[in-house]
């Protein structure tokens, strides 16, 4: 049923300027495109009439796709060959037949379970997986906020915690009972006041200061919830810290390996994006714990690697296949990746080029140190892409598992890794020191028995003149 | 002059006596404190550029040798005009070519410390580097003890007033900037005016 337009022209290329950093002054390295556009997906395909304004795509657990087509309050769910299994636009209850309104958020468990974060209804709404209601939440109070609950985005963990995305809401997450009462706001932000803007606002009137841009926490806007149980987070309007890996007690347990640290996005600073603020809307992350970013500002979407670390970038703001208007939403299944654009209304299917596929091979070898296995595809990396630095960095470090010092020296030199260069050198260097151990302490009694002497003979000099 | 860097050495360990030789029996030191200066010049420049790869994270190709001289002679300069200029009114004794001298002696414990370093950082890791940031850390305490010792016993100050009039030099090198800035934007848009009103005339039908 489903057709997919394929796009042979476009096979192979990127309709953007693929690059990385230098890590001194974020200068931009053109490199190999890591992924490439092949093919789209509109509502037509589906037989389903178009998209309008959908808002969210993502995988279950059973390996389905979910999609809020929010603007026609439905939501749709696919098999992973873009199939059209069922669309649910609504439910019985109380014998009366109930339908969404704007629904911007979907989550579905193993056994099928549908959570719709209904959100013009202000509810949360739980299906059966035959389509009949288990659980409607309405009416949650957010004790301690003025807010009214107006779900967006919605997840559950494996211990049937629920946690929330609600409009304006900037506590934090809203973490739900199962059974739909509010408990907490979850990982929430703390506010940093910039010790300037509160001196500036001494100076200002009170109109003055309302003009200005408030102090408030930043928001989250999307999450995701690993096997695991953690749940990446992305948040907007701020300049760091925009990705977040949350564990069960709400903190950020990313290390923020990058090289912008906990800045995510965009980081080259050229005068089209200088002051330029990423809006991360969605993220998603795979079985390596690569975390897949989506930001809507810039329309790139950004791979990054389990601590942080920036693999590669795509897409982009643009009119060809390939770059968006307005994307919202992403999800990755066996190196096919999936932006949903709100603005064109469809699902832009990505594929992993050759070199994006070995950046992620060697990226899923070196993580769980098969250091033997992971050096071919890391060296392969850095041949078919010289600027790609990170693989020499990663080539350092494989090499410094395999204990070839010299050789992961090289490689950090290469890839800018002080750090590993510094340990490197360390093992090297004791190594050294325990080799010629016995010459070392033999040259310093020596030494030492010549220091006695001489002074000795100075003293005995001087005595006699 | 061996033995003139020879002396940059007594005066490092002993520094009042140091000092006083250096203002009562006016050894020819300028021509030494210059090579002194100079020396400690290239040596920052050795250094950022030789020094080992993981503790050189300074950024080797834009190093300026001009630029790194600048940061050393500029601020001793001002220190020399300034200081010379404020002791003048207040009693001081010393000319200001022997504040010159004592300040450029005073950095001799830096020099010392920055080949100690480069050869160091061949034999540190990072994660050993807090010896290393100690050993800079006491290298520049040394010199301004030198500093103010120096310039108390050259000047025949007490310490206290040394210490006042070390921080009303520094305000004056700040007046100074000031004024030098201002100075500078003046001329800038005198030059401009100036180069306009050429134009102008030039290209008058």
């Amino acid at each position: 049923m489903a057709v997919i337009l394929s796009l042979p022209l476009l096979t192979g290329a990127a309709p953007y300027p693929a690059y990385n950093y230098s890590w001194l002054n974020r200068e931009v390295y053109p490199m190999l495109p890591a992924a490439v556009p092949d093919g789209l997906l509109i509502g037509a395909d589906l037989g389903v009439g178009a998209f309008r304004n959908p808002r969210d795509f993502r995988f279950g657990p059973d390996g389905l796709i979910y999609m809020a087509d929010t603007g026609n309050h439905r939501i749709l769910v696919l098999d992973d060959a873009l199939n059209l299994l069922r669309v649910v636009d609504g439910f019985s209850h109380n014998g009366a037949w109930e339908t969404f309104s704007q629904p911007e958020g979907v989550f579905a468990e193993a056994d099928g379970t549908l959570y719709v974060a209904d959100t013009q209804n202000e509810r949360v709404v739980v299906l059966n997986a035959d389509g009949s209601l288990r659980l409607l939440m309405d009416g949650v109070v957010l004790t301690g906020s003025g807010l009214t609950f107006r779900p967006q985005k919605i997840g559950v963990d494996n211990a049937g915690r629920i946690y929330t995305v609600s409009s304006g809401s900037t506590e934090g997450l809203i973490q739900l009972t199962a059974e739909g009462s509010f408990v907490r706001f979850f990982g929430s932000n703390r506010v940093r006041p910039n010790p300037i803007e509160v001196m500036y606002r001494f100076f200002l009137t009170r109109r003055q200061r309302q003009a200005r841009e408030q102090f408030v926490p930043t928001e989250y806007s999307n999450l995701h919830i690993d096997e695991m149980g953690f749940i990446y987070a992305t948040t907007r309007n701020v300049r760091s810290g925009q990705v977040r890996r949350l564990n069960a007690l709400g903190n950020d347990v990313l290390r923020h390996d990058g090289l912008g640290l906990d800045v995510y996005g965009d980081l080259a600073v050229t005068p089209r994006n200088y002051n330029r603020v990423a809006q991360f809307v969605s993220v998603t992350a795979d079985g390596d714990g690569n975390i897949y970013a989506l930001d809507n500002a810039t329309g790139k979407a950004f791979v990054y690697d389990a601590s942080g670390a920036l693999l590669f970038m795509f897409g982009g703001r643009g009119d060809q296949v390939g770059l968006f208007a307005d994307p919202q939403a992403i999800a990755e299944k066996n190196g096919t990746i999936y932006v949903l654009d709100a603005g064109r209304s469809n699902v832009t299917i990505y594929r992993l080029s050759d070199f994006g596929e070995k950046i992620l091979l060697a990226n899923h070898l070196y993580r769980l140190g098969e250091f033997d296995k992971s050096l071919e595809p890391w060296s392969e990396v850095a041949r078919m892409s010289s600027t790609y630095t990170e693989a020499y960095y990663y080539l350092g470090w494989t090499y410094f598992g395999r204990k070839e010092y010299a050789e992961a020296m090289a490689y950090f030199r290469l890839g800018h890794g002080p750090n590993g260069y510094s340990r490197a050198f360390g093992e090297l260097r004791d190594q050294w020191l325990r080799d010629h151990f016995a010459w070392l302490a033999l040259g310093l009694a020596a030494g030492l028995a010549g220091l006695a002497v001489f002074t000795k003979i100075k003293r005995k000099k001087t005595r006699g003149g | 002059m061996f033995k003139t860097a020879r002396f940059a050495f007594y005066i490092i360990f002993h520094p009042i006596d140091g000092f006083w030789e250096l203002k009562h029996h006016k050894e020819k030191s300028f021509g030494a404190a210059n090579a002194i200066l100079a020396l400690l010049c290239l040596m920052n420049v050795v250094s950022i550029q030789f020094s080992s790869y993981h503790y050189g994270l300074l950024d080797r190709e834009s190093n300026n040798i001009l630029l790194n001289a600048t940061s050393f002679i500029l601020p001793l300069l001002a220190w020399t005009v300034l200081n010379w200029a404020l002791s003048t009114l207040l009693e001081g004794k010393a000319t200001m070519k022997q504040i010159w001298v004592q300040s450029v002696y005073s950095l001799a414990p830096l020099l010392l410390s920055m080949p100690v370093l480069l050869v160091l950082s061949y034999m540190m890791t990072l994660g050993e580097q807090p010896f290393f940031v100690l050993i800079q850390v006491f290298a520049i305490l040394w010199c301004a003890f030198l500093f103010l010792f120096g310039n108390m016993t050259i000047q025949d100050y007490t310490m206290s007033k040394t210490v006042v009039m070390a921080l009303f030099t520094l305000l004056g090198i700040a007046a100074a900037i000031f004024i030098g800035i201002i100075l500078f934007s003046t001329f800038q848009q005198l030059i401009t005016f100036i180069t306009t009103v050429v134009t102008e005339i030039r290209y008058m039908p």
